[in-house]
């Protein structure tokens, strides 16, 4: 068989400028947001974290479509992920995930028991102050969030005092508008929330790194999900 | 330190780029390639600790993440992966080339190909159209250097016996209507 017949009816154009400069440019900003060394690959360990409460967690009515980034199969791993505070391995809720282009993260169904338990902080607070988004915060590629410092009204787990700042996802990103239903998080200057999220530790710099999910383990309040609430963490 | 720093692929991106985009155009469209494209990158910037030299070239690692995107995509679609893409080529000249090589051996092509165990046929398609060599095509699909080179060797023989087959079929068909006409 000669190979350049099969070479020859395999050809296609090559893909153009601006193709090839949003690939760029992708990449510029993962450099960018390489800081100090710390990277946001999921390793085969945070994978598992992730991907496992993640499957598990259709059979208690939350689903997380984890982006390929984090959760996809991958060829790849690396050794610097930054460690999770506590090393609890288990002590995971899946990570609300948001995946540009065509496909968006989805959210089944607000969070409830078990994986609402297992966030390692929750509160019902009030917005005080919200800064710009957090893009480049080594925790996250391509998702921006914002540094939120909340009045806390009541701690249900983790109470860290009458204040306390924490990542939440941005409330202008259009990206979010799949999560503006009532699971989501469109917040301004005196909203009052639920939130409830992971704690990352382990950074070589002080960082805010208290981080609210979306996709319902972070929410508008109302008083029937703050009962909820109460019921799940027991206070 | 990891075999690829950070600043070494924007150097990457240049060089490969359109390669790795006809790869993904080969097997899905064009469009779907130029949304994948930057998740290429993103994956391989991300997993860039897991590239190691002494498994194989940047290259070939970098197609094996490219066709994990590609899965991952097809997944999360339940497409089929498409195998055959024939697009416009690249000049006035070649196109006819192209057109007539295409109109009348593509079919017969297909159906060799699809005759073949996937494995062989992704490695015929690696070297072929992305012109990766048999270690190459290999560290993309997981398997050693020297099964990949044997199994492309099958591969050739089972595609030369199909097309042999196929060829000798047209030319009965041929002959028939040759005959059928007088």
């Amino acid at each position: 068989m000669n190979l350049d017949t099969l070479t020859k009816a395999g050809e296609v154009p090559p893909p153009s400028p601006e193709v090839l400069a949003r690939a760029q440019s992708a990449v510029r900003e993962a450099v960018g947001r390489d800081v100090a060394g710390w990277s946001v690959v999921a390793t085969k360990r945070s994978r598992r974290r992730l991907l496992v409460p993640a499957l598990c967690a259709a059979t208690v009515a939350v689903v997380v479509v984890v982006g390929s980034l984090l959760a996809g199969p991958s060829p790849i791993d690396s050794p610097d992920d930054p460690p999770i505070a506590g090393g609890q391995p288990t002590q995971t809720a899946p990570m609300p995930s948001y995946r540009g282009g065509n496909s968006g993260a989805s959210c089944v169904g607000p969070p409830e028991g078990k994986w609402l338990r297992d966030q390692q902080f929750a509160f019902d607070g009030t917005v005080l102050t919200v800064e710009e988004p957090a893009a480049g915060h080594p925790l996250f590629m391509r998702q921006d969030y914002t540094v939120v410092t909340l009045q806390v009204n009541h701690w249900y787990k983790a109470d860290r005092g009458p204040q306390v700042q924490v990542l939440l996802p941005g409330p202008t990103d259009p990206r979010h508008s799949d999560w503006t239903s009532e699971l989501g998080l469109p917040f301004e200057l005196g909203s009052r929330l639920l939130v409830s999220g992971k704690v990352y530790d382990g950074f070589a710099k002080p960082l805010v790194n208290w981080v609210g999910w979306s996709c319902g383990f972070s929410r508008k309040y109302d008083g029937q999900t703050a009962r909820t609430w109460a019921e799940t963490f027991g206070k | 330190m990891t075999a690829l720093e950070p600043d070494a692929f924007e150097g990457l991106v240049d060089l490969h780029s359109a390669d790795l985009h006809a790869y993904l155009s080969r097997r899905s469209t064009t469009e779907v390639a130029d949304d994948l494209l930057a998740d290429v990158w993103l994956a391989a910037f991300s997993g860039r600790g897991g590239y190691d030299p002494e498994l194989g070239s940047v290259r070939g690692w970098l197609f094996g993440i490219a066709r994990h995107v590609l899965q991952n995509y097809y997944r999360r679609h339940k497409l089929r992966l498409r195998l055959f893409r024939v697009e416009r080529p690249l000049d006035e000249s070649a196109a006819i080339d192209a057109r007539l090589d295409a109109a009348a051996l593509v079919p017969a092509l297909r159906e060799a190909l699809r005759s073949l165990p996937a494995v062989e046929r992704e490695l015929l398609l690696l070297v072929a159209w992305e012109h990766l060599t048999p270690s190459e095509a290999g560290q993309v699909l997981g398997i050693p250097a020297g099964t990949a080179r044997s199994r492309l060797h099958r591969a050739r023989q089972r595609m030369d016996e199909r097309l042999a087959v196929s060829s000798q079929e047209q030319d009965e068909t041929t002959t028939d209507r040759l005959g059928a006409d007088q």
